[in-house]
């Protein structure tokens, strides 16, 4: 084993090594009841965000909402955006990025 | 990330297992088995005070196989009662007009998986690592690791997938039919014969898995208490919430 990380408490161990994945939640991209206003777009910064790939998306809000919440990627800028394409504002309830890899 | 220092642990793929820079929260694989619903805590519901929790599953993503004895049927969960459901269809075309009738729902034992936050997860042990966010949040703790079995999320689609099958225009296949598909976030339908008429599920047959997305108007319809049957129906194509699968490593 030469990559990952080796965890023993001395009688059991091999906790996260080479290919095991850990599901991480990039919570310090959190959006919570976040009012979006009639075409007005949100950017997500976030390292690996335009790449579905790697960073996935979760939105909680009302059916009509998640129909209006407009979702697009640029891999160039590595961007993540929700876009409001509603005539009126949308509240979401919560937005979570979800890192896979 | 600008600054150099921290611990990051990578995966033999080049995948982010944590990264100590970051805020990041951890989820862990917490119970690898076959039946009809995931383990529910005992519940401390105090329905005179309103206070306390329910006895319904707190595992923040379920993974399940479509098992081939399923093919003709949707797979489904209802979180009141954190339990499997399958129900068959079948559908009549009349000039374009589509009848379905749908079978009795009935509980569903399937292989799954659960994850968990690992802060859910408690443990006194008092070795292991913890990786500590900036603002003292758990990112990470090795303690919640409890089970031999890791996942890899092998697939991701969006809230707002427009692709749900339908009898007249068809569907896009989610992705491979032998990997576990996430359920908790975005299926759910009707538990008892004479609701019948709401199932957001995911259907294992032919060249799929797909998605299905059908409600029809509550009492159009006949066929209690085995099923119902309905004229005003409405296949849509659109899912609202995360679809994912994953394959246990």
């Amino acid at each position: 084993m030469s990559y990952g990380l080796y965890i023993s408490n001395g009688v059991n161990g091999g906790v996260i090594t080479n290919n095991n994945t850990i599901f991480n939640e990039e919570y310090g991209s959190e959006l919570s009841s976040f009012p979006l206003n009639a075409g007005v777009s949100y950017t997500f910064t976030t390292p690996g965000s335009g790449n579905s790939g790697i960073i996935g998306i979760s939105i909680n809000a009302s059916s009509d909402a998640l129909d209006k919440a407009q979702i697009t990627r640029n891999s160039s800028a590595d961007t993540l955006t929700i876009t409001n394409t509603a005539a009126y504002q949308i509240v979401l309830t919560s937005v979570k990025l979800f890192r896979f890899q | 990330m600008s600054n150099e220092y921290g611990l990051t642990v990578y995966n033999n793929n080049g995948g982010l297992m944590f990264d100590t820079r970051r805020g990041m929260n951890s989820y862990v694989v917490t119970e690898v088995t076959t039946g009809t619903g995931p383990t529910v805590p005992d519940g401390t519901w105090n329905a005179e005070e309103q206070t306390g929790t329910l006895p319904i599953s707190d595992a923040d993503f379920i993974f399940v196989k479509l098992p081939a004895s399923l093919s003709d049927s949707v797979i489904y969960y209802n979180h009141f009662d954190s339990k499997f459901y399958s129900r068959t269809f079948s559908i009549s075309n009349s000039n374009g007009i589509t009848n379905t009738t749908w079978g009795a729902p009935t509980e569903a034992t399937l292989d799954f998986f659960t994850v968990k936050h690992s802060s859910k997860v408690s443990s006194t042990d008092e070795y292991g690592l913890i990786v500590y966010n900036e603002d003292e949040t758990i990112q990470f703790d090795s303690r919640s690791v409890q089970q031999a079995n890791h996942f890899q999320v092998t697939s991701f689609i969006q809230s707002g997938f427009s692709g749900a099958w339908g009898p007249l225009g068809g569907g896009t296949p989610l992705g491979n039919s032998g990997h576990y598909w996430e359920i908790s976030k975005w299926t759910g339908g009707s538990v008892f014969s004479f609701e019948g008429l709401d199932v957001t599920g995911i259907w294992g047959a032919g060249d799929g898995p797909y998605a299905i997305n059908y409600t029809s108007v509550s009492g159009m319809g006949g066929g209690f208490p085995g099923g119902s049957t309905t004229s005003s129906e409405t296949w849509s194509s659109k899912i609202y919430g995360t679809i994912m699968s994953a394959v246990l490593t």
